[in-house]
């Protein structure tokens, strides 16, 4: 594990979630799965935490405490092209809830971003007017449009 | 273990159980020592419980006392 991962917290359907994500994106794999033993708190042989590594990110998917997921923390995708911005909206969201400026909320509670590659760079551009322009474009939309955040941004 | 779960919990954090803790901005982080993971995936069912039930009564997780009932499941 590197230094630094990802622990999301499930109340019981951690096992469901880790194939969800799994099967969503591409170079994704459970890597461990840890039981629950005799000494509880959950039901013996039933999965604590399964590790997924999604393209070398691990994250510990795992059955806890009754907590509650919240858009306060996300999971930053960032995208090569516009199809895999459409391909992730499209498999994250199902069952889920779509919000604005390229944020979701899947079936299971937990926040994404999905970001097309270079929109960071646009925001960061020296000429105010121009990284302006692509957050108004942004401020518009659900889904992120790489093509119509560029037009605003070459426009400006 | 210790840098981290001081520094993280510094200035109006919170410590919870099995090495979680909630930093001032509210965020949560388990500070886990790296042996943890080979501890808790041992075949032997007895070792791993051993670990569980030791893990359980923590707050900041103690690598010693982790070896300790490790070790003495054998």
């Amino acid at each position: 594990m590197k230094k630094l991962n990802t622990c999301l917290c499930f109340n019981g359907n951690a096992e469901e979630a880790a194939k969800f994500y799994v099967s969503v994106f591409k170079k994704a794999k459970i890597i461990d799965t840890l039981l629950w033993g005799d000494t509880g708190p959950g039901p013996k042989g039933s999965v604590l935490a399964s590790t997924i590594d999604i393209g070398g990110h691990e994250i510990v998917v795992m059955n806890g405490p009754d907590f509650k997921f919240t858009p306060a923390a996300s999971l930053f995708v960032v995208c090569e092209n516009q199809a895999e911005v459409d391909e992730y909206w499209d498999k994250l969201s199902a069952g889920g809830e779509i919000m604005q400026c390229g944020w979701l909320t899947d079936k299971f509670g937990v926040t994404w971003q999905i970001v097309p590659d270079g929109l960071m760079e646009m925001h960061k551009d020296k000429n105010p007017k121009k990284a302006a322009a692509v957050m108004q474009a942004m401020m518009q939309m659900k889904k992120l449009d790489i093509n119509v955040l560029k037009r605003a941004y070459d426009a400006a | 273990m210790d840098y981290f779960w001081n520094s993280l919990i510094a200035g109006g954090g919170e410590e919870s159980k099995c090495g979680w803790l909630k930093d001032k901005f509210g965020l949560s982080w388990q500070v886990v020592p790296k042996a943890l993971g080979r501890y808790l995936s041992d075949p032997d069912r007895k070792k791993t419980d051993r670990v569980m039930q030791a893990m359980l009564q923590m707050k900041k997780l103690e690598i010693a006392d982790l070896k300790r009932a490790y070790e003495q499941a054998a």
